[in-house]
């Protein structure tokens, strides 16, 4: 059973979801569509994914300040993850998590992009997060 | 996280419901990293609203309502600290040349108002530190800046302290605190990766595909970097732009050249990289490679000012431009910010510019506005295109499909793009 813990989470205690894994940073502006919560990003391994509803893993976010409310705004239009899991959390995406109450987790052992995959489902609890 | 007197003072809603909702976010913030506690902020370079092309300016988070700001200014509060800002949705004196609606025009307008009336200094400007330098010497300083670009530069060329953030920036001018983490600490401040750079770096744009491979390669990593032999501060600001494009660097290290450590060792902090690269003639071609849309085929977009354009820089171009003129379908923007533009004014390049037919843009951005003026304005539009794209500056080419309507992309030198924007081709000089 795969099992990681993150040293720093933030966000609902208890989260029960479907992984989106990336292995590229991931930058909003020019990568996603906020309106729809779908990866725009020719470039992307994840192109022409949605993340709407899932836990959305990838290595760091990258490039614009304005990220924070991208991300926000993905979640109000109700097609934003349920928690973002990074390898390295930026700063800019960790506020747009905040702001949007959605979980954030890293400070792993490991890197979750090397352990977890698209399609795991997955049990998060109070920082714990158990691949089903 | 241990919070000082004056901290819980806010925290408790002592100083009114912005700077308690505001010190609310900041400790969530802090919580989330494990932070001890808050450092002082001294400058701050914030909007008071992040205008991205894809949000409507009425529709934001409660922590950026408008009326909570209202309310604080009716309160006869005002920012706690020196800070800058102003970077606008437009130009505000050529707003009808660029085609936004009247609408939009006046949401500008109030925001502006607001802006003043919180004691933000207007700069406009993605570079101020090219018009107007902060109050306090930057080495060391703790500060905060909502420009991705500006990041690095204040964090590695000056010297200053500052985290990549989002609404923190205003919030950090509102209490004059955020956590202490990242790039605040010590610990965090020492590269612990190389890249050797082992080719000449000729102009800013070469700078800027550096600074896009280094961006890739560090990832959020501290780069040292060996073999940059000199850089103006175009170059650098050009180079900053682009790692934090590329990449999510913050921080980078040219011992001679940045504020921070003298020597390499120093950087590293006495310890071996913990991973190396090399940087070539063929790395630098190959980027170059990536926004080579076309060679000797018509243009339909020159850009150049991204960031915005310096008096030497404008001197520079209105050397080139004099007694020149662009073709009639060729849309030719270049920006700088109201400051530079003034000066640029009463030295005569403005009226050369103009003469040229450049379309001169002061104190905006289109990748935080609506886009660049074209034959359809606004990039929500169907039709908004900017058709083949041709720029200097390897931000605004990374971003031109996304943001600024490109079909093609190409990248080149100061020279060859004004040279494009004259003759209506582009012609490959490297």
């Amino acid at each position: 059973m795969k099992q990681l813990i993150a040293t720093f989470h933030t966000g609902p205690k208890e989260i029960h979801a479907e992984a989106l894994v990336s292995h590229k940073p991931l930058s909003f502006l020019g990568g996603v569509n906020s309106e729809t919560g779908m990866i725009i990003d020719e470039h992307s391994d994840i192109y022409g994914q949605s993340f709407a509803g899932k836990v959305l893993i990838y290595p760091f976010g990258k490039g614009s300040t304005g990220d924070t409310l991208r991300l926000w705004r993905s979640v109000m239009n109700g097609v934003g993850p349920v928690a973002i899991i990074n390898d390295t959390p930026d700063p800019i995406q960790v506020e747009g998590a905040l702001l949007a109450d959605i979980g954030v987790l890293f400070g792993f052992d490991v890197k979750p992009t090397s352990i977890l995959e698209t399609g795991d489902i997955l049990d998060i609890n109070d920082g714990v997060v158990t691949v089903l | 996280m241990k919070l000082k007197p004056d901290e819980l003072r806010m925290l408790n809603g002592e100083e009114g419901r912005l700077r308690q909702e505001a010190m609310k976010f900041l400790v969530r913030l802090g919580e989330a990293y494990g932070a001890e506690e808050m450092v002082d902020i001294k400058f701050s370079f914030a909007y008071t609203f992040v205008l991205v092309q894809d949000l409507d300016p009425d529709l934001l988070p409660p922590i950026l309502d408008r009326r909570l700001l209202e309310e604080y200014i009716a309160e006869g509060k005002t920012v706690k600290i020196p800070t800058i800002g102003g970077l606008d949705g437009e130009d505000p004196d050529i707003w009808k040349e660029m085609g936004v609606p009247e609408k939009v025009h006046n949401t500008y307008l109030k925001d502006r108002e607001m802006e003043c009336k919180l004691g933000i200094q207007r700069v406009g400007s993605c570079t101020p530190y090219m018009v107007v330098d902060m109050n306090t010497p930057a080495l060391g300083t703790h500060m905060i800046t909502i420009e991705s670009s500006a990041i690095p530069f204040y964090n590695s060329v000056l010297g200053a302290r500052c985290e990549r953030c989002g609404v923190s920036a205003l919030l950090a001018a509102i209490t004059g605190k955020y956590p202490a983490i990242g790039y605040h600490l010590d610990e965090n401040r020492y590269a612990t990766v190389r890249i050797n750079v082992k080719c000449d770096l000729k102009n800013m744009t070469d700078f800027g595909c550096l600074g896009q491979f280094a961006g890739e390669f560090c990832g959020m990593d501290v780069p040292v970097f060996r073999g940059i032999k000199s850089a103006t501060n175009p170059d650098l600001i050009a180079f900053s732009c682009a790692i934090a494009t590329g990449g999510a660097v913050s921080l980078f290290h040219i011992p001679g050249i940045t504020a921070e450590f003298r020597t390499e060792e120093e950087a590293l902090n006495g310890k071996e990289p913990a991973r190396e690269i090399d940087f070539t003639q063929e790395d630098l071609d190959k980027i170059y490679a990536r926004f080579n849309a076309c060679d000797g085929e018509k243009i339909d977009t020159v850009f150049i000012g991204c960031p915005h354009l310096n008096i030497y820089q404008m001197k520079d171009v209105s050397e080139k431009l004099k007694a020149k003129k662009k073709p009639e379908d060729l849309l030719f923007i270049m920006n700088t910010n109201p400051s530079t533009k003034r000066m640029a004014e009463q030295m005569g390049y403005v009226d050369i510019i103009r003469d040229a037919g450049a379309m001169l843009i002061s104190g905006t951005c289109p990748i935080i506005g609506n886009g660049i003026p074209g034959p359809v304005y606004t990039y929500t539009h169907p039709e908004y295109t900017t058709g083949t794209f041709a720029t200097n500056s390897l931000k605004a080419a990374a971003y031109a499909k996304s943001t600024m309507g490109a079909k093609r992309v190409v990248l080149g030198s100061t020279e060859e793009c004004i040279d494009a924007a004259i003759s209506g081709v582009w012609r490959k000089k490297r």
